[in-house]
């Protein structure tokens, strides 16, 4: 049995190429269904992803299942499949597991240690299963690629530090307040970031949202999509008094808070983290010299965010290691699947001889106990599975030969199948 | 690790105070015996305040501090009796010894808060946020612990201060008001009430409440000193 995997991703593709092969779920679905009505496979999931279209199969022949679903990619797809066709990348067997190990765990993704794409490859498993294409091959595969993923966000700081300029934003301010739902978190300016950093304090369930914008339709837009309240950019000293957190991203060329007015408010030393986003600046720097007052820049941030990113890599290399040691796992298990209908048969015939002996010794006997019936009944069974054991052991030695030449002689020698 | 082998420490130092109650001797006659009790007092805030806060590093600090305690409990050579033998026979001075305990331990657990409080402050401020920074409590957590447990330790402080009042009457019975420990006590509480006042009306905290803290915290350890080593002013 061989697993093949035929895909693209950011690595070998860039995105005009990948959006031209991007699935939607009904595709997926109905590719999958495809791949199985044509006997390309019997067994398989697609993870397809804005990065990567990977498509994951069992079969008997690697060359053969690739032949044929190069051949069908090219009839559904046509010019499009032409197209992209080069920069798609094969693996087999442990190659394939390695691979699919990476991506569950992150370390393949543009983003490293983003924790979204093990939640993709869960959905591809969920659907490939509805579809009733997952043998017991795969779903032991990919339980345990899911473990493997969860041992390493566990055991490795793969995906603990920020590595985009909102969500430092998030932890700093966590660093500061500790928990984030009993702010005033007062937003100036309505653009992306703006907004984006908006849907991330509401996700922290922060108590109030106030967008501060020049246009103030602008700012409505925003409370109203988000949920908050909006003003114009002359209301923002009265709430800056009692805000806890301030975002400014405006293209203002000017300092719109300044050290002055921050001095003058009665604040009775509360906290207060103003997070500068705006190029040119528009918070006065020197309001970081006042007591319990913290001002970030984007530049700020985006030095955090590059010692974060530096610091995944690190963690990467761990997570490498890991996946090195379970993958080794996972191939061994997944061939003592392969090796385990071979053993049943070869346990079956023997349980055949225990029942006809016992037949004959119940016909030459026919005074024996009940009891001593079920003894010698048991010591057959014991017997059994000690002497299956050896079996066992040879096919699991990866020394003594490939697992084909190793089935063939082990039928051989019990007449399996004769 | 360290937690689990202060508290075996205290187990031991336990059997001590155990067998002086047993022989009905309180346990606060020597240095010794008082320096584990302050220990134990140590670990029963740390425990207290420390794991409701849900933190790992300040319980770390202070367990080093309270190990540090019962090692010098036990090394001390000091067995004479620093305290009048009739004084420290009364279950009036135990109590009055143990609520002190808890007020130094409290003040002190108040100071370390602060501390950290104030290297997290500077480290965010400065933009230098270092590995052990991550650590470190945020810096409201840092700031509650502070002020409740500098709260819970004028708490005690007042209960310690009426108690001494009291035993000095009895015990000393002419002018006691005048006599420079107690005057030093009143003083140290009072700085303490300042303290808290102070941060109630003025929202003190960080660098500016940590200074006011660590006066406090040496105001009291002086106070300490001097009720087991000064004689009684003449």
């Amino acid at each position: 049995m061989s697993l093949l995997l035929y895909g693209l991703s950011h690595h070998t593709a860039n995105v005009e190429l990948r959006e031209l092969l991007s699935f939607s779920k009904n595709d997926l679905d109905s590719l999958l269904m495809k791949l199985v009505k044509k006997d390309i496979t019997h067994s398989g999931f697609i993870i397809s992803t804005c990065n990567r279209v990977e498509i994951y199969t069992l079969g008997n022949d690697a060359k053969e299942m690739l032949h044929q679903m190069d051949v069908f990619l090219n009839q559904w797809q046509g010019d499009h499949y032409h197209k992209v066709k080069p920069y798609f990348y094969i693996k087999e067997d442990e190659e394939a597991i390695r691979h699919l190990l990476r991506v569950a765990c992150s370390l393949d993704s543009m983003v490293l240690g983003e924790p979204q794409i093990l939640g993709q490859v869960k959905e591809a498993y969920f659907s490939a299963k509805k579809a009733q294409i997952i043998d017991p091959y795969f779903e032991r595969l990919l339980q345990k690629t899911f473990f493997v993923a969860k041992k390493i966000r566990h055991h490795t700081g793969i995906g603990t530090s920020a590595v985009s300029i909102s969500w430092a934003a998030i932890s700093l301010s966590k660093r500061i307040f500790g928990q984030l739902n009993d702010l005033k978190v007062l937003i100036i300016g309505a653009g992306e970031m703006s907004e984006l950093f908006a849907k991330h304090a509401k996700e922290q369930k922060v108590s109030k949202l106030y967008f501060a914008n020049r246009s103030i339709e602008h700012a409505m837009e925003l409370a109203q999509t988000i949920g908050g309240v909006a003003m114009g950019l002359d209301e923002v000293n009265e709430h800056l008094v009692d805000a806890d957190l301030v975002v400014v991203s405006t293209g203002a060329p000017n300092y719109l808070i300044s050290k002055e007015q921050i001095d003058k408010m009665n604040r009775q030393n509360r906290p207060m983290f103003l997070i500068d986003l705006s190029v040119p600046r528009n918070v006065d720097p020197r309001i970081n010299d006042l007591e319990n007052m913290y001002v970030y820049n984007i530049d700020d941030l985006h030095a955090i965010t590059q010692e974060n990113k530096t610091q995944r890599e690190q963690e990467a290399l761990k997570a490498d290691a890991i996946i090195d040691q379970e993958a080794s796992k996972i191939v061994r298990q997944l061939n003592m699947m392969q090796y385990s209908p071979l053993i049943q048969s070869v346990k079956n015939k023997w349980d055949e001889i225990k029942v006809t002996e016992m037949e004959r010794l119940l016909k030459k006997h026919p005074h024996l106990s009940h009891e001593v019936v079920l003894t010698i009944d048991r010591s057959f069974d014991s017997l059994i599975d000690k002497m299956v054991q050896d079996p066992i052991s040879y096919m699991k030695d990866d020394e003594l030969g490939e697992y084909s030449k190793k089935d063939e002689l082990l039928k051989r020698i019990f007449k399996i199948g004769e | 690790m360290l937690i689990l082998s202060v508290f075996l420490g205290a187990f031991y130092f336990s059997d001590e105070l155990l067998t002086s109650l047993l022989n009905q001797k309180l346990p606060f006659a020597g240095l010794s015996p008082i320096l584990t009790v302050l220990a134990w007092s140590m670990m029963l805030v740390m425990l207290g305040f420390t794991f409701t806060f849900d933190m790992y590093l300040i319980p770390t600090l202070f367990c080093c501090c309270a190990f540090v305690l019962q090692i010098m409990s036990h090394v001390i050579e000091l067995e004479k009796n620093v305290l009048h033998q009739d004084l420290s026979s009364t279950l009036l001075f135990s109590v009055h010894a143990l609520v002190i305990s808890l007020a130094i331990s409290s003040i002190a657990l108040g100071m370390m808060a602060g501390v950290l409080h104030f290297l997290e402050s500077k480290a965010l401020k400065q933009k230098k946020l270092t590995k052990m920074i991550s650590f470190f409590p945020s810096l409201e957590v840092a700031d509650r612990l502070t002020v409740r447990s500098v709260w819970f330790g004028f708490i005690c402080l007042s209960i310690g201060l009426v108690t001494g009042v009291y035993l000095a009457h009895v015990f000393w019975k002419d002018a006691w008001y005048l006599d420079r420990k107690f005057l030093f006590a009143l003083g140290t509480w009072f700085w303490h009430l300042s303290v808290l006042m102070v941060r109630k009306m003025y929202g003190y905290r960080g660098k500016r409440f940590l200074l006011l803290n660590s006066i406090g915290f040496v105001l009291i350890i002086l106070v300490f000193s001097f009720s087991l080593f000064l004689q009684r002013t003449p």
